[in-house]
């Protein structure tokens, strides 16, 4: 190993604390009336609640759906809102919940998941839409694949790579957000990235 | 620390919403948005709160324990309890019976003078049956 390579095994280790302390002030301002305290937890959110729920329904119609019902819900919460203490995680939740209750309506209402082919250009668009970073065409292709490979996994297992990896949250955070221990969402982990290395020919 | 796998999902991007999302979502949620602070709502939900009730009924349930319940007490015979339980003996020696049984009716006629709620007491028949 040399000292370069040292920095960058902690910053991919070591996960900032995250700082909720102004999203808990936007929700007592909700609380209080103020309407722009929605536009400001919608900045702050509403891509990885997005991302959140693209990973649970593959669609990105369903997963704007959802959060236009993560932000309907927090609109009419009113003052239980005081006594939450992780925004992120709330919200994360809330548009789980959303989630779970599309799932048990009749399946007639809901959209059909996506096929193969409409996975890739959704992945490829996904790339397409990355910013700002330069990458080779291999690491590209790559990701390209690797992320239709996740595309396959059920959606426990989409939905916990994308908590933990994509949204930095912990274990203990994701396995709050999906309502399983600690332990069953790093378990969970654990299977999906073993799933996607036997898919990509890995071991 | 990450392996390829996880730096090639790192890599894949992340999506957001379209643009119009926003304003879609604000539009239908900032009308539904109301002022709901009032003061029993702040204390009901504020954790802060919360734990000063919790400990001070704790607090409470911990003197009340450390506390005890007080001792029970035995009433003092009252002056005409102990009259009367004199006017026994007295009746009881002059009677002829022996000092110790004069004593003993003694004592079972200040128990009984002592009850709440006792029934005038007998002495005659109370002495009628210790001499039988």
């Amino acid at each position: 190993m040399t000292k370069t390579a040292l920095p960058l095994v902690i910053s991919t280790a070591v996960r900032q604390p995250r700082d909720d302390r102004r999203d808990v002030q936007s929700l007592r301002r909700l609380v209080r009336g103020d309407r722009d305290a929605l536009g400001d937890l919608y900045d702050a959110h509403a891509a990885a609640l997005f991302r959140h729920g693209l990973a649970l329904t593959r669609c990105m119609a369903d997963a704007e759906d959802l959060v236009q019902a993560v932000f309907l819900k927090l609109a009419t919460t009113g003052a239980p809102l005081i006594a939450v203490r992780s925004p992120g995680n709330y919200l994360h939740r809330i548009l789980r919940a959303a989630w779970i209750d599309e799932q048990r309506r009749p399946a007639v209402s809901r959209e059909a998941p996506l096929q193969e082919d409409d996975d890739a250009s959704l992945w490829d668009g996904r790339l397409a839409r990355r910013s700002g970073r330069a990458a080779g065409a291999d690491d590209v292709d790559a990701a390209i694949d690797v992320t239709r490979a996740l595309a396959t996994l059920p959606a426990v297992q989409r939905e916990i790579v994308q908590l933990h990896l994509i949204e930095g949250f912990s274990f203990r955070e994701a396995g709050r957000i999906t309502g399983v221990s600690m332990f069953t969402a790093a378990s969970r982990y654990r299977v999906a990235l073993g799933r996607l290395r036997q898919m990509m020919g890995r071991r | 620390m990450m392996d390829d796998i996880e730096r090639q999902l790192l890599d894949g991007g992340r999506p957001e919403p379209g643009r119009d999302v926003r304003a879609r979502v604000l539009a239908a949620a900032m009308p539904l948005v109301r002022r709901d602070d009032s003061r029993l709502d702040r204390v009901w939900f504020s954790r802060t709160w919360r734990t000063a009730g919790a400990t001070v009924f704790v607090a409470l349930v911990v003197t009340e324990m450390l506390s005890g319940s007080p001792a029970p007490t035995v009433a003092p015979p009252g002056r005409a309890a102990l009259e009367t339980a004199q006017a026994v003996e007295t009746a009881a020696r002059d009677a002829g019976l022996p000092a110790a049984q004069a004593s003993a009716l003694a004592a079972r006629a200040l128990a009984i003078a002592s009850q709440p709620a006792a029934a005038p007491l007998n002495v005659d028949a109370l002495l009628q049956g210790s001499m039988r």
